[in-house]
């Protein structure tokens, strides 16, 4: 048994000398006043186990009780210094500094009065009682010193990145098993002597160890796997980055929050191309305006000791190659954030990759918009455009074929008709290119009323029969009863005489063009069948595209914009209904436009 | 001039003016001069007579001095637009049927022109100069035809 506790209790010296030096190596390292308490408070403890050692070992009562008093100062020192360690996270109060400092004095002072160190003998002629409530004093008085910074510490981890989360709860559950360490040791010096509990009590002490060494520098595979729940956030939040592009700013200002909460760090800033932030949050030193040059040499990025911070700190500076130059993601850390390593720098330099994809896409996204937008504007003012001078060709032609303008010839009359119908045919083109900047304007308006879909089909079809040649064949089948339908009627025939001009377009050859009205499951259905040329089946995807011709061969020569299909369809969907085909190329196709009965 | 009228003269004055004429008199508001004439061509060969003025200040005008049997009015007009042409008629007992004669067609825009008082609305790019013939002799009887 006793071998076993001393064992364990060298174990626990040496570790705690071991967590000292590392403490100091970091402090050294980074020389920042957080990281300087922090190594002071562990290292002291250190220094107190090693004193434990070399105390047992020796054998002059008075040095040994030198040593003990030594001892108690340095344990009041280890909760001085994880005071002020909390003091440069959360300010300590003067006045708070003062008592505590005051509190420590009066503690070690009673203690080297009363000759604590030398043990509850009868030798020194101080009462054991006294002793007694000077031992509870001390361990209540470093409780409170350490007791404070762990309850806060506890406190301040909530809703922070996942790396300072861990370190924090570290760092208080590592102390609270030491406060529990002492208050057996201090308060219950007759239970502390029994074997069993001293060793109960060294072991947690043990047990502190690895919590402090991991708030203290956590390795990589420990800061990776704290990490890992924040992962699967971070994957969903770079698809949201790379899927949804509103504003480059709301974008720069949502890649931060994540780059900042990756990290744990205190402030970041994307810088754009020319310099400018896009999006900053916290606070940024001056010297900060000076790192943004030479980006492109390091690609991976860098990381740079700041010096004119409110306190030291360093800062990752991660290149973002846009397309229009490099711009810059930049990290600061902050009094909770541990020094940036080569973990975070690769962690960031990958979502950086995702946010200069981001970026660049909303630019592209922007450009596709306003290309759109002058596309339509176009397409709005060429049509207008285009309108008077048809309408005045158009109003002459039929002035012309009326007489209105003296007697026409015989040569003239015989070409009249042709002239009509491509004015007529050029006519339709433009109100189709109007009605889609219309409906790209989201401006189309329909006037649905109680429709027999049967008078639209004959209307159609004795509209577009001039359009036909001696080689075609134009039929119309209608029910006897009619077919009614809630619709634009003025829309429905410009789907219909589409439907029909396209089934005369595409059969160059001639043969039979059917207009059949039917109801199908409480649906009016026009179809219109032709023996034309028909549409290959990979190419059925386009035809209803806005501007989706499919020239081929045979096509080639027919005139169109590639709008009527896009309309008839977008038109017929407005009204609950759609426009769906079905082809055999070099048979025919069978275009079907349906929509919902009036019950 | 005619400002200084008094009022109840200019409610007898149009009845024996447009009473006097052998031919009924179309005031055609319009900015294009190849459009206008093309309508007042057929139009005076259907037995019209037809005066055109090109913007909406002159149409206003010439509907309160020469007082026409029948206006066909453009909407987008230069110095006066064919709705303020509307509106300022609007309260008019005496004003003439208006006829619209627009290249917009928007439900908006022909709910407005009928709503302040316009007999019909014709979209021109849908409306030749037969048609618009037509719908004239509809609301006014030509006099002798000018073959």
């Amino acid at each position: 048994m006793n071998a076993l506790l001393s064992v364990v209790q060298l174990l626990v010296s040496l570790f705690f000398i071991l967590l000292g030096i590392f403490a100091l190596r970091a402090w050294l390292h980074e020389r920042n006043p957080s990281s300087g308490w922090l190594a002071l408070a562990v290292g002291s403890l250190g220094a107190v186990s090693l004193l434990g050692r070399v105390q047992t070992s020796l054998s002059p009562p008075l040095l040994t009780e030198l040593i003990g008093d030594f001892d108690i100062g340095l344990i009041l020192l280890s909760a001085y210094a994880l005071l002020r360690f909390r003091g440069t996270f959360i300010p300590l109060r003067p006045t708070t500094h003062a008592a505590v400092v005051a509190l420590l004095l009066v503690t070690e002072t009673l203690s080297i009065a009363t000759r604590l160190t030398a043990g509850p003998s009868a030798r020194t002629g101080i009462p054991v009682w006294l002793q007694q409530v000077v031992v509870i004093e001390l361990v209540a008085a470093w409780g409170l010193c350490v007791l404070d910074p762990i309850i806060r510490f506890a406190w301040a981890s909530r809703n922070r990145p996942a790396v300072q989360r861990a370190r924090l709860r570290s760092l208080s559950i590592g102390f609270a098993l030491l406060v529990l360490v002492f208050l057996v040791a201090g308060a219950a010096p007759a239970l502390a002597r029994n074997p069993v509990v001293q060793l109960g009590t060294q072991l947690m002490a043990l047990l502190s160890v690895p919590f402090i060494y991991a708030s203290l520098s956590p390795p990589i595979w420990l800061r990776r796997s704290w990490r890992e729940r924040e992962s699967e956030a971070l994957r969903l939040a770079v698809r949201d980055l790379l899927l949804f592009s509103p504003s480059r700013q709301v974008l720069a200002e949502r890649a931060l929050e994540w780059a900042q909460r990756l990290v744990g760090a205190d402030a970041a800033m994307i810088a754009d191309s020319d310099g400018s932030a896009l999006a900053a949050h916290g606070v940024w030193p001056e010297s900060v305006k000076g790192l943004l040059h030479d980006l492109e040499r390091e690609p991976a990025g860098r990381i740079v000791r700041l010096t004119d911070a409110q306190q030291p700190g360093s800062a990752m500076i991660l290149p973002l190659p846009l397309d229009a130059g490099t711009g810059a993601l930049i990290v600061l850390s902050g009094p909770y954030t541990p020094y940036f390593g080569s973990d975070e720098l690769t962690w960031l330099s990958g979502y950086a990759t995702s946010i200069t994809a981001a970026l660049d896409r909303a630019i592209l996204t922007e450009r596709i918009a306003a290309l759109e937008r002058t596309k339509t504007e176009f397409l709005n003012l060429a049509s207008h455009e285009l309108r008077g001078p048809i309408t005045l060709v158009r109003g002459y032609l039929d002035m012309l074929a009326n007489g209105s303008l003296g007697a026409v010839s015989k040569e003239l009359r015989r070409v009249l008709p042709a002239l009509q119908i491509k004015a007529d045919e050029m006519n339709s083109l433009i109100e189709q290119m109007i009605e889609a900047a219309r409906l790209e304007e989201g401006r189309l308006e329909l006037h649905p009323v109680e429709t027999d879909l049967r008078e639209l089909a004959r209307r159609a079809v004795d509209v577009i029969a001039p359009l036909t040649n001696k080689e075609h064949a134009l039929k119309v089948e209608t029910p006897a009863q009619a077919v009614r339908a809630t619709v634009d009627p003025e829309r429905v025939s410009t789907i219909l005489a589409n439907l029909l001009s396209n089934a005369i377009k595409y059969s160059p050859r001639g043969g039979e063009i059917r207009c059949a009205v039917t109801r199908e499951d409480g649906m009016a259905v026009v179809e219109v069948t032709d023996q034309g040329v028909g549409i290959a089946p990979e190419e059925m995807d386009k035809l209803f595209t806005r501007f989706g011709r499919i020239p081929n061969q045979e096509t080639r020569h027919i005139g169109g914009t590639g709008l009527g299909l896009y309309l008839s369809r977008q038109l017929a969907r407005m009204q609950g209904g759609d426009v769906t085909v079905r082809s055999i190329p070099g048979k025919g196709s069978t275009f079907r436009f349906a929509v919902p009965l009036t019950p | 001039m005619i400002a200084t009228f008094p009022s109840h003269r200019t409610t007898v004055m149009p009845m024996l003016a447009r009473g006097r004429r052998k031919r009924p008199l179309i005031l055609l508001v319009e900015d294009d001069h190849m459009m206008a004439e093309m309508y007042s061509f057929q139009l005076e060969r259907d037995g019209y007579q037809v005066e055109t003025v090109t913007d909406g200040k002159q149409g206003l005008d010439a509907i309160r001095r020469r007082r026409p049997d029948l206006v066909l009015l453009d909407l987008r007009l230069p110095v006066m637009e064919g709705f303020e042409v509307l509106e300022s008629l609007a309260t008019d007992p005496t004003r003439p049927p208006i006829l619209i004669l627009s290249n917009y067609g928007d439900s908006r825009m022909v709910s407005r022109g009928l709503q302040l008082g316009a007999r019909d609305y014709l979209i021109k790019s849908a409306t030749t100069p037969i048609t618009l013939s037509e719908k004239v002799r509809s609301i006014v009887p030509p006099g002798a035809p000018n073959l």
